[in-house]
């Protein structure tokens, strides 16, 4: 028996119980939030000087702050132009293990060029890359970790869509990625290697921003409780109730859901991350919410985020609102961008292809070679059926 | 043969028994496949298997499903799901004869081909060649399908080798084909009726 059924079915009311709680509680405190929201957003002037105050007095902060556009404003999606290019990255790993009978990393993208309006199929391109033997170790000797060979993955996506970019593709040209725009500050990464990337990813943004090309990240139900943030922020600093629980952190999408009609986006805010040892050179990033959703009643909100330079262009905020949307809405029962999904289809590695690759690999060394040993016995009886 | 003549490749064998098999191609090649056309597949021995295409089968996967309930789908993406993604399109063919140190048989091959083989459409040549052969005896393949329209596909096959065979001033061989229709149903009135109407259709194209 996989698992023992009786065991959980005693505890499931219980667990039904404490999460209707949990919910009643967080829409309590949402709606203290709101009320916050709407006092706060009545003068959004007053909002950004708290912020501004909070960025120079905190040492650590992760939430939004309001730029030109009122904070509880939404806008509908302008009409597309008849021609343009999405250009969409995604990509899957394959992580060293050591219970395996040879250590190797892999990382693989997909990349679709869509141009719309030529009426041609996109160009779709699988880039499959062995990792070098001193990338699947860490500079102590121990093995790479998932996160490690997910920044390496990060990095190559958005080296690989640069590369794409050509003189030939119908402008405007939008490239999308699935996830934060700025590499994520994974907790398990050494801080100099993640500086490094961050740093990485500002320069290539620089690039983009030199020949005009538009960039996006794409986060579908999102969890990040950056205006959550502000408010109390907000409320710490002009002396108002911030709702007390810590533990109760309401979602921007639980904020925000019922605010932003169906096809329409919010205001655009910046996004402040500040943690010591940030480098100075680190991509600035901004973000809005849009509705996917094209029932009112049941709202669905994506955050896109977008570099800094390009919220401060009204309309090319709103080409790439327009363009997601679009995009999202050809999978319209599940709205996500079509584009992504079909990178992701195309770059997901099944695990008979990671053993496809482990046995091309192993063929590579002679019979009883010390380098390829034995899989571990754990892993042996794992794979037993 | 004439550049022209050649047999045309248009697709790879997916799964194969005696009586039949199943190729695969892409969208892009289905402009030459049809139903009832004769063809082959050449094995390594150098024999060769020949059929008839009964069916023509366009797969879908969830993503298609998807897309079919979404209210508009750009062209690109149309065209996408028809020449990028990896659904081949499915091509039956029932087994009708084999060729084998160059004689021609109408009888069911002593082995299937295998997968990946690569399937061809016999040029009006080989059609006219092999369905003259052994008093059309190949014909009688078609009626042992089951669950099928079994009059359509002989139609569109007959359409075609005759339209062959008169090109080639054969206008003969149509009429012989009619009349082995007519001795293989002798026994099955209500079968020969419904293929005598098709016949009919036909004559009148």
């Amino acid at each position: 028996m996989p698992l023992n059924y009786a065991s959980v079915d005693n505890n499931a009311s219980c667990y039904a119980e404490q999460a209707r709680n949990w919910l009643i509680e967080s829409k309590k405190i949402a709606r203290q939030l709101n009320n916050l929201f709407d006092e706060a957003a009545s003068d959004p002037e007053r909002l950004r000087q708290v912020i501004e105050f909070a960025q120079s007095s905190k040492p650590s902060l992760y939430l939004a702050k309001p730029l030109q556009e009122n904070p509880l404003e939404s806008f509908p999606a302008p009409t597309l132009p008849k021609e343009y290019t999405l250009l969409t990255a995604d990509g899957s790993q394959i992580v060293p293990s050591r219970h395996r009978s040879l250590q190797f990393g892999l990382i693989n993208i997909g990349i679709l060029s869509v141009k719309f309006g030529s009426g041609q199929p996109p160009e779709i391109k699988l880039i499959s890359e062995l990792l070098d033997y001193a990338e699947i170790l860490r500079e102590d000797g121990s093995l790479a970790t998932e996160d490690d060979i997910a920044l390496v993955r990060d990095l190559r996506e958005r080296i690989l869509i640069r590369d794409e970019i050509s003189p030939e593709l119908t402008r405007p040209v939008l490239t999308v990625t699935d996830g934060p725009l700025d590499i994520f500050y994974r907790s398990d990464i050494p801080s100099q290697k993640a500086r490094a990337a961050q740093k990485e990813v500002f320069q290539l943004d620089q690039h983009l921003q030199q020949v005009g090309i538009l960039s996006a990240g794409y986060i579908d139900k999102p969890g990040s409780s950056m205006l959550h943030n502000m408010l109390a922020i907000f409320a710490e600093v002009t002396g108002n109730p911030e709702p007390e629980q810590k533990k109760y952190r309401v979602s921007d999408r639980i904020l925000l859901g019922n605010r932003i009609n169906p096809g329409e986006r919010s205001a655009v805010f910046e996004i402040i991350s500040k943690r010591r040892g940030d480098p100075v050179d680190r991509l600035r990033v901004a973000f809005f919410y849009m509705n996917v959703s094209t029932v009112k009643e049941h709202p669905w909100l994506a955050r896109v985020e977008i570099p800094y330079w390009i919220s401060q262009q009204p309309d090319l905020v709103g080409f790439i609102h327009a363009a997601l949307f679009a995009d999202a809405q050809v999978l319209d029962s599940h709205p996500y961008p079509y584009s992504l999904h079909r990178a992701h289809e195309l770059a997901v590695v099944k695990q008979a292809e990671y053993e496809e690759i482990e046995n091309l690999l192993l063929s590579k060394f002679p019979d009883g070679s010390e380098i390829t040993g034995y899989r571990s016995n754990k892993d042996y009886l794992k794979g037993l059926k | 043969m004439s550049e022209t003549q050649k047999s045309i490749p248009i697709g790879k064998l997916l799964r194969a028994e005696n009586s039949n098999f199943v190729a695969g191609c892409r969208v892009r090649e289905l402009d030459t496949p049809a139903l009832g056309a004769l063809v082959k597949v050449k094995l390594e021995d150098q024999s060769e298997i020949y059929g008839l295409i009964t069916n023509i089968l366009i797969n879908d996967d969830s993503l298609v499903r998807q897309l079919v309930s979404g209210v508009s789908i750009p062209t690109e993406y149309t065209a996408d799901n028809r020449y990028n993604r990896n659904l081949p399109v499915e091509i039956h063919v029932l087994t009708v004869g084999y060729a084998q140190n160059g004689s021609i048989s109408h009888r069911l091959p002593p082995r299937p081909p295998l997968s990946l083989d690569e399937l061809h459409l016999c040029n009006p040549d080989e059609l006219c060649h092999f369905t003259s052969l052994n008093d059309q005896s190949y014909l009688r393949h078609i009626l042992r399908l089951l669950d099928q329209p079994v009059e359509e596909l002989l139609a569109a096959h007959l359409r075609q080798a005759k339209s062959a065979h008169e090109s080639a001033d054969d206008s003969a061989w149509y009429e012989q084909a009619c009349q082995k229709m007519i001795t293989l149903l002798r026994d099955d009135y209500p079968r020969l009726t419904t293929v005598l109407d098709v016949l009919t259709d036909l004559e009148r194209e």
